[in-house]
Order: structure tokens, then C-alpha cells, then sequence
């Protein structure tokens, strides 16, 4: 923000302080704030140039404003081959315009025709533009697809093991009257271990191994 | 390496101002021609001769290479005809596999979770 004292100038708008205003805590509570601004349809103004949602901006036809060198069905590549060579036989004309009458106004129809066939060309590729994107959107698709089905099968390959695990560990239980009770405790700890290695975190204020140490100690007494 | 639309951009680009600088630095450096009847000694020395035939050897490799360059990315563009469809279709097919692969990893998850919370209800 300037300074009364240093005159700053910023390259940057300043923040429009009228706005930010509305929006105290106080404001957000009683719900009074204003609301997003929707969005907006048909026309509206950028910059200065007009704007239409409605149309499809993406690929405007060239029609609008130029002449159109190719068929109505058209083959992409061949005609893009095309205009490629189109190129290069203009600019040779042009060249050979140069070398035998520069004046003539021929040329300036000549660079006009170039600059024809160079508009032509980025308007096919710029058509291929949304094509590109769909691309894109399918593999970021098929990628995703395929990591969700990767973890699914992961994290089902570890809850097998899990209830293979506990499945053992049931069967390893010694009969009641046989046991000490300091094995008890540490079979069922590592099981616990086990399962929050595996599974989801489960959160322990203290380490595992120090509470198994802990209940041998106590139970040493 | 940035992909194929825009290296195509940018090589019709670098077409264009081939064509512009050709044009200017061999009309910039061109010597001075003859006159058909005068006959005086020709001021053009051998090594100006072989600086111009440099940057006329020069241009035209360069603008033929690029003509070529272009050439050969126009035909790595895919070509089918009516391919929005064929994507608007494959993108649905897509989105329902995408969408049972979701419904599958959280039933799976959702078995994880009530095994641990039976577990931890079992070890207290």
C-alpha cells in the first residue's frame, strides 16, 4: 500500500478494500456476507473485447472472416501435406517475383497468399486442440482406473494376511490353565502390532515394545 | 520435449521466419550485379562469392529440413475420421469402470476398518 510519506507505485492493482470489508468474522456469522457471483451466461466483456458463452469459442469457423482453401470433408493430414507444400511453392514464386520484377503488385498478393496459407494451417491445428484434451482426459481416466484397482488388491492381499494371522495366533492358544500370564499379554500385543502395521493407524501414546517391557516388569513383582 | 501439436506450432513458425530471413539477409548481402554491355572488372572478390553461396547453401537446407520436419509430424497426427465419438464413447465406458473400481476399493477399506475396530475391541 503507498505511503503518505514515500510515494510507492505499484504495478499491481491495490486490493479492492470496499469488498474484503464485507467479509468480517462478524458478517460470516450472522450469515450476512455477500454471496459468491454465479455464472455467468451469454455475453460478458473481457478487456474490452465481448465475449459469448453460448458459442463455441474453442473452434470459431473460419468462415467468419476468411477464405476457406479446403473441402468441406476433409481429411486433416492430407490437407495439412497440403498446405505444406502449397507453402513452399508460394514462397518460390515469391522469390522468383523478387528477382524478376520487385515492384510489381503482384508481391504484395503473393505475402498475402502466404500469410493466408499459415493462418489456415494453425486454424487445423488448433482444431486438433480438443481432441487432445479428450485424449488426455481418457488416459488420466484409465491411470486412475487402474491405481485404484491395484490398491484394492493390495490392501485386500494384506487383510488375508491379517486373518491368516490372527487365524494362527488363535490356534496357537495354549489351553487356559497352562499359561503364564507375561505370554498372554505379549501374544496379544504383536497381534495388535500386527493389525496397525497392515491396517488403518491406530494410535498408541506409547511404543509397543516398551509397553510388552512395562507388563513384564509389573509382572515380575 | 513438449508434444506434438505444439512442436508442429512451432516448426510452422520457425518455417515462416526461415522464409523472412532468407529473404532479407541474401537481399541485405547480395553484391552489386552487372551491366550487361559495361566492361569493367568484376569488384566481386572469390571470398564474397563463397560467403553468399554459404548463406544461399545455408537457407535452403535449413527452409527444406523444416518443410520436412513439418512433414513427418503431420503424419504422426492421429487420423481417424470420426473420432469424437469413438472418445465420447470410450470416455463413458471409462467413467463406469472408474466408478466400480471406487465402489470396490471402499468396500474393501470398509472390511480393513471393521476387522481393526474388532481387533482393538478384542485386545482391550
Amino acid at each position: 500500500m503507498a505511503n503518505s510519506d514515500t510515494i510507492q507505485v505499484s504495478s499491481l492493482p491495490l486490493p479492492p478494500m470496499q469488498y474484503v470489508n464485507q467479509y468480517t468474522d462478524e458478517q460470516i456469522r450472522r450469515g450476512r456476507a455477500p454471496k459468491p457471483p454465479p455464472p455467468i451466461q451469454e455475453t460478458y466483456h473481457m478487456f474490452g473485447n465481448a465475449f459469448n458463452t453460448e458459442e463455441s469459442i474453442i473452434r470459431p469457423l473460419e468462415s467468419q472472416g476468411i477464405k476457406r482453401l479446403y473441402p468441406l470433408h476433409f481429411d486433416r493430414r492430407r490437407e495439412l501435406k497440403k498446405l505444406n507444400q502449397s507453402l513452399l511453392a508460394n514462397f518460390l514464386d515469391l522469390l522468383d517475383l523478387l528477382v524478376n520484377c520487385p515492384d510489381s503488385p503482384r508481391r504484395a498478393e503473393k505475402v498475402e497468399d502466404l500469410s493466408l496459407l499459415f493462418i489456415h494451417i494453425h486454424h487445423l491445428l488448433n482444431e486438433f486442440r480438443p481432441h487432445q484434451a479428450r485424449e488426455t482426459l481418457r488416459v488420466m481416466m484409465e491411470l486412475q482406473k487402474r491405481q485404484r484397482i491395484e490398491t484394492a488388491n493390495r490392501f485386500q492381499k494384506h487383510l488375508d494376511k491379517v486373518m491368516d494371522i490372527l487365524q494362527q495366533a488363535i490356534q496357537n492358544l495354549p489351553e487356559p490353565m497352562e499359561i503364564d500370564s507375561k505370554l498372554m499379554i505379549e501374544t496379544d500385543l504383536l497381534m495388535h502390532h500386527d493389525k496397525s502395521d497392515n491396517g488403518d493407524s491406530n494410535s498408541d501414546p506409547c511404543y509397543i515394545l516398551d509397553r510388552i517391557m512395562c507388563n513384564i516388569v509389573d509382572n515380575m513383582q | 520435449m513438449a508434444d506434438r501439436l505444439t512442436q508442429l506450432q512451432d516448426c510452422i513458425n520457425q518455417q515462416a521466419e526461415h522464409f523472412c530471413n532468407s529473404i532479407g539477409i541474401l537481399q541485405q548481402f547480395a553484391p552489386p550485379s552487372k551491366f550487361p554491355n559495361f566492361d569493367r572488372s568484376g569488384s566481386q572478390t572469390p571470398q564474397q562469392q563463397q560467403t553468399q553461396e554459404d548463406y544461399v547453401q545455408l537457407f535452403t537446407t535449413l527452409i527444406a529440413r523444416c518443410a520436412k520436419d513439418i512433414d513427418t509430424l503431420i503424419e504422426s497426427l492421429p487420423s481417424e475420421e470420426n473420432s469424437t465419438e469413438l472418445q465420447l464413447t470410450s470416455l463413458r465406458i471409462l467413467e463406469q469402470e472408474n466408478q466400480d473400481a471406487a465402489e470396490r476399493l471402499e468396500a474393501v477399506v470398509r472390511n480393513g476398518q471393521d476387522l481393526l475396530e474388532k481387533n482393538s475391541g478384542c485386545t482391550k
